[in-house]
């Protein structure tokens, strides 16, 4: 289904698509896995998404 | 102003005092000539605080060492017996403006590196240990060589130290990044460096010709003479970052260091309070035949290397290290960019020729490492989890994030 997709969309655009991934990575390989070329973002909600932390950083960063 | 002007203005002035600071070995001295605080029965020791009771074995061993060393025990149970009793007071090394590598033993009459800050004038102290101490041997080779080292060649380097009128250790450091060190596991140019400039004084000293040739041995080749890089670049960078201590407001770590229990750090901002939490273990390269299962966990002053923006943090100017603690030497550029993310500043007189001559990231910031999950990149050298090994290996190790998140708290808590 995925594979179809981005077929159809590769038509739509005309050209072959560029991927960011941002995040999880199981995305990224699948990717990878099809072919497609895609550059990997490494990003995590800020303190982990400890809202204490999250409270303190606001006032303090 | 807002608190987090007031944060950022505190967290400037640290790291500027930090990066300002210009460490000189001006001395060699006994440890309970020089070192606040110490007496006839203390042990210092790497890390946070810690009970007797609580210590890891090598930790352990090195402390049983030391008190054969100093003749407050014949023989090694009576010395056991003697450390659990209450008799020995125990104190981190950072408590007494002193550093210590792996178990990090400080003892009364150790010959310690004299450094001082001619910046700031705030002064530094580093153990000699270099009888293996720093693992848990408590043999008696290990006792004799320490005690060759405090009666013939402390004397010897400290004539030579004198008769040089002091070594700059900052233009050291900074010709050392130069030549492919990140001055704490790879030290290799900087020794040669150090033996260069102390050779033409060691000469001019008045000992006979046998000794200085054992000290010229020392200094020229062989483990032992791994060690003296590593304690001139420890001693230097703790100069640097207590320099940096007590700036009211800043979030600025001037503490690493872990006693192979807990890991420990301390925040400009907030004064003499520790932060700790148990330590990781590293992950690297082994000498065979020890394994990794063999490894005791993180232990050693050695991270105020990091602390002060060297050592895993300046490793991109290191790739030679790889081949010690595992990785690539793409690998090395990666762990210095990624702790720019976490510091303040760059330092423009450590610079990093891979990376077209950037200063080196410094000075941690603790709302940093939270806010983006990156903990500080230590490289280190390996203990046995059991006393009587050498150093077993090297490799890379970060700290626990419940550190940092103390911290921030405290902080938080600071400013209501």
């Amino acid at each position: 289904m995925g594979v179809c997709l981005l077929t159809d969309t590769t038509h739509l655009m005309g050209r072959t698509l560029k991927v960011i991934n941002i995040g999880i990575r199981e995305f990224l390989v699948s990717l990878q896995d099809q072919g497609v070329e895609v550059v990997q973002v490494d990003w995590t909600p800020p303190a982990g998404g400890d809202s204490e932390m999250l409270e303190i950083l606001d006032r303090l960063l | 102003m807002s608190i987090k002007g007031l944060i950022s203005e505190a967290n400037q002035e640290a790291v500027k005092r930090m990066i300002a600071a210009h460490p000189a070995l001006e001395d060699i001295a006994p440890a309970i000539n020089v070192i606040p605080g110490m007496t006839r029965k203390t042990i210092l020791h790497a890390g946070p605080p810690i009970e007797w009771d609580n210590m890891c074995s090598p930790m352990k061993g090195a402390i049983v060492g030391a008190l054969l060393f100093e003749g407050l025990a014949d023989k090694p149970d009576e010395a056991w017996r003697m450390a659990g009793s209450g008799e020995i007071t125990f104190s981190p090394n950072h408590e007494h403006q002193a550093v210590g590598s792996m178990a990090g033993v400080t003892s009364p009459s150790m010959p310690v590196l004299v450094v001082k800050n001619k910046v700031h004038g705030n002064y530094a102290y580093q153990a000699m240990d270099i009888g293996n101490f720093s693992g848990g041997d408590y043999s008696d080779q290990a006792v004799k060589y320490n005690m060759l080292v405090r009666d013939e060649f402390a004397p010897i380097l400290r004539a030579a130290i004198n008769e040089a009128g002091g070594v700059d250790l900052k233009t050291w450091m900074a010709k050392a990044f130069h030549m492919g060190d990140e001055l704490h596991n790879r030290c290799t140019g900087g020794i040669a460096l150090f033996s260069r400039i102390i050779m033409p004084y060691l000469i001019r000293t008045s000992f006979e010709k046998e000794s200085l040739v054992k000290v010229a041995e020392y200094l020229a080749g062989g483990p032992p003479s791994e060690w003296i890089g590593i304690f001139l670049s420890m001693v230097s960078c703790k100069a640097a970052c207590d320099a940096a201590r007590n700036v009211k407001n800043s979030s600025i770590v001037t503490a690493m260091c872990r006693n192979g229990v807990n890991f420990g750090i301390r925040v400009s901002g907030l004064g003499d309070q520790w932060f700790t939490a148990p330590a990781n273990t590293p992950r690297g390269l082994f000498y065979p035949p020890y394994k990794q299962e063999d490894a005791n966990p993180d232990m050693g002053d050695s991270a105020i290397t990091e602390t002060r923006g060297v050592g895993g943090f300046i490793i991109a100017t290191a790739p030679a290290i790889t081949a010690l603690v595992g990785g690539t030497a793409r690998d090395a550029v990666n762990y210095t960019l990624q702790m720019m993310e976490i510091t303040e500043s760059r330092d423009p007189e450590f610079t990093i020729p891979a990376l077209d001559f950037q200063g080196t990231p410094v000075g941690i910031d603790v709302r940093k490492v939270v806010e983006t999950g990156i903990l500080p990149i230590i490289d280190t050298g390996i203990n046995h989890k059991e006393a009587g090994h050498p150093e077993i290996g090297a490799g890379m190790v970060r700290p626990p994030m419940d550190v940092f998140s103390q911290a921030l708290r405290a902080m938080g808590e600071r400013f209501g």
